[in-house]
């Protein structure tokens, strides 16, 4: 735990003594005075991200894995391995992809191994994601966490226990809501976050949002490579894959269009590489998070004041890993169209950001007595 | 600049000529940019490499350098390494003399310096090889505690400087052994014959009969016999010690390399636990919080007041938890 120093030696000023060294060693805690770090974290159960006040900006994929045994800890010379790292060497791995469904993986509080297990995976690559952004030791650093929506209160205190362990001072928002607040849209506005596990519906209307404004479903990015992984299954039976595989796929070619290009990828088939065309599989699935979106945004909608009913239509922010499928914009304002009369629906800038820059909008806006309070 | 140490170092490589890099670093350099910002970087930087210019003048040394951040590099061509630690170790020393004067301060600085040569199979091969041992042996010599020189790899050639011994010692303990051998085969011969004469001469002057006849042909096989058996003690004695010399250089080849194996990971071990990168600074020194020329001033001040106590409760339902726990 890194508090405010307690040794009280003058920077720069010679102390070449061993024992005031050694002194200093044992007591000290860094001390810093070197200036106020914000890190804003977006932490989602496909990729976690870090937007920081030194100008670092990092991304991994939120898998964590730990060598199985001695001789996979020799061959990868790592106690841990983080993103994509550890997927690629996942078969010597015991691996975790500890925030699967928005929410740290479990279900209960019985403390089975796999429970755990992803808690600690949890708490590791938060620590790491906290190490990549480069925080000097004599930073006070404060950090903004954006977790899913609708976070059970105990996935929010492994979360902030494990931040504790490498910040000053760590707070929690809403992902959606860090995602319009870093865009200064705070009132009358819909934020879709499409993340891995689930998405986020937000709706903005100048307070926090509370529970009645706030949707998550999980029709989200893993439930689109399910569902391709079943349709190409169901055409072309004798395909190899996994479900990583389906993954990348998706992310390379993901598209909603009428007119989108035919996607031909080549899988194996008894091990030999054989190109199979999933153009309308990829569409299908992409597709299918559609409605249920809709459904929600018309939800929040109904439920609004009719007299701003209009403009909340006019303003539906489209952020999340998931919202680079091509096309998506469009299909969700047909879709209102079709059901709502009206819709428009803006992309936000940079997707796998947005989370993590509006984190750290607000840990730059938030006061100091604040986050002095909550050291 | 970079593109012509390059060239040199390819040109070196080519011509099997030794080659040397320089990194040099100022100790606390972070320390003078907090106090006196960038001026008093840039003039440690400037004063820093005067002084590796001023001290290649003095001692003779050519060769082309470049200032890049908080580091210069140099690259010396045809420079032996070991001549390279005579530069090394100068410019350490001539640092102490300079003190910068900073904003009506006077700052003494000193510097870390690390160096790498092309002679080793890991550096010769790239220019980008070298240049990073080098930064690894500043990386040793910052670690160090600063205020130092040091070679990339010295115990490595030191290893490599007694294989070469033993080798060249092995083969001279061979020619000195053939040598001995005929040394000791003509002197026994010229013994040999010496001993016969003077046994000869004895028997002279005796009355020979069969039975002396077949005495002094005794005695003179005796006598040749001892003759050549002391000479293969004496040879085989120096023989042993040729090779108790050949071993304790094994042996101490193989500690050296055993000890530098060790050391190798243990500077592995405390390099990954030690935070290398000392990370990069932020740029608020202070707490910032919410601009009055905000345009939602009020509304931002509501909203992170409704976070902050979301916060509070939740960290406050946790602390009797831990507490307990």
């Amino acid at each position: 735990m890194t508090k405010n120093s307690v040794v009280d030696t003058k920077k720069g000023e010679p102390n070449d003594s061993i024992a005031a060294q050694m002194s200093t060693n044992v007591e000290a805690a860094p001390n810093k005075d070197g200036g106020v770090l914000y890190l804003g974290i977006d932490l989602g159960t496909s990729r976690t991200s870090v937007a920081s006040s030194n100008g670092q900006r990092v991304t991994i994929s939120s898998h964590v894995g730990y060598p199985k045994d001695v001789v996979s800890k020799k061959l990868l010379k790592k106690d841990i391995l983080f993103g994509d790292e550890a997927v690629e060497h996942r078969l010597s791995l015991k691996f975790y992809r500890p925030l699967a469904a928005g929410v740290m993986k479990h279900t209960s509080n019985e403390k089975t191994d796999d429970v755990e297990g992803n808690m600690k995976a949890a708490a590791d690559l938060i620590r790491e994601i906290i190490r990549l952004a480069k925080p000097r030791k004599d930073e006070l650093v404060y950090a903004v966490i954006g977790v899913p929506a609708q976070a059970a209160i105990h996935h929010k205190d492994a979360i902030i226990k494990a931040a504790r362990e490498t910040v000053d001072s760590v707070m929690l928002c809403s992902e959606p809501f860090s995602v319009a607040y870093g865009l200064d849209m705070l009132d009358d506005v819909l934020v879709i976050d499409i993340g891995a596990g689930t998405t986020d519906l937000c709706r903005m209307h100048g307070t926090m949002p509370e529970e009645n404004d706030q949707v998550t479903t999980t029709f989200a990015g893993d439930y689109v490579d399910n569902r391709l992984t079943e349709l190409i299954k169901k055409k072309y039976p004798e395909a190899q894959f996994s479900i990583h595989m389906i993954k990348a796929i998706k992310e390379r070619y993901g598209n909603i269009s009428d007119t989108m290009p035919p996607v031909v990828v080549e899988l194996p088939v008894n091990g030999k590489p054989t190109s199979f065309d999933i153009t309308d599989e990829m569409r299908t699935a992409c597709r299918s998070i559609v409605p249920s979106m809709v459904d929600g945004l018309s939800n929040l909608i109904s439920s609004f004041d009719p007299e701003f009913q209009d403009r909340l239509k006019n303003r539906v922010l489209l952020a999340g890993g998931g919202s680079q499928i091509k096309g998506l914009d469009l299909a969700i304002e047909d879709e209102m169209r079709k059901r709502l009369g009206t819709g428009k629906v803006m992309r936000i800038e940079e997707p796998v950001y947005g989370g993590a820059n509006g984190a750290l909008k607000i840990a730059h806006d938030m006061p100091a007595e604040f986050w002095n309070e909550l050291k | 600049m970079l593109g012509l140490m390059r060239v040199e170092f390819h040109r070196a490589r080519t011509a099997r000529q030794p080659l040397c890099t320089l990194m040099v670093a100022i100790d606390d350099l972070d320390g003078i940019f907090e106090r006196h910002y960038w001026q008093g970087k840039d003039a440690a930087m400037r004063a820093s490499y005067d002084l590796l210019k001023s001290s290649c003048k003095g001692l003779g040394f050519f060769g082309m350098a470049l200032m890049s951040g908080d580091r210069i590099m140099a690259v010396f061509p045809n420079t032996d390494p070991g001549r390279l630690s005579e530069l090394g170790n100068a410019i350490v020393e001539a640092a102490h003399k300079v003190t910068l004067t900073l904003d009506g301060e006077s700052v003494p600085i000193t510097l870390s310096i690390g160096a790498s040569h092309n002679l080793l199979a890991e550096t010769n091969s790239s220019f980008e090889g070298l240049v990073e041992m080098s930064g690894r042996a500043l990386f040793l010599a910052t670690e160090g505690q600063g205020n130092r020189y040091v070679m990339w790899r010295e115990a490595e050639a030191e290893i490599d400087g007694l294989r070469i011994e033993l080798e060249e010692r092995k083969k001279s303990f061979e020619r000195e052994a053939l040598v001995l051998e005929e040394e000791a085969s003509e002197i026994g011969g010229l013994q040999q014959a010496q001993l016969v004469d003077k046994i000869q001469q004895l028997f002279a002057g005796v009355e020979r009969t069969d039975a002396i006849q077949a005495l002094e042909g005794q005695i003179l096989d005796l006598a040749v016999k001892e003759l050549f058996e002391e000479r293969r003690k004496a040879v085989a004695a120096q023989m042993a010690e040729h090779r108790r010399q050949t071993d304790i250089l094994e042996k101490r080849i193989a500690k050296l390399t055993s000890i530098l194996g060790v050391t190798e990971e243990e500077l592995k071990r405390v390099m990954a636990m030690k935070n290398i990168d000392a990370g990069v600074a932020s740029i608020f020194r202070t707490v910032q919080g919410l601009s009055a020329d905000d345009n939602q001033v009020e509304t931002k001040k509501a909203l992170m007041s409704e976070i902050f106590k979301q916060n509070l409760s939740l960290q406050k339902r946790n602390a009797p938890a831990a507490e307990a726990a």
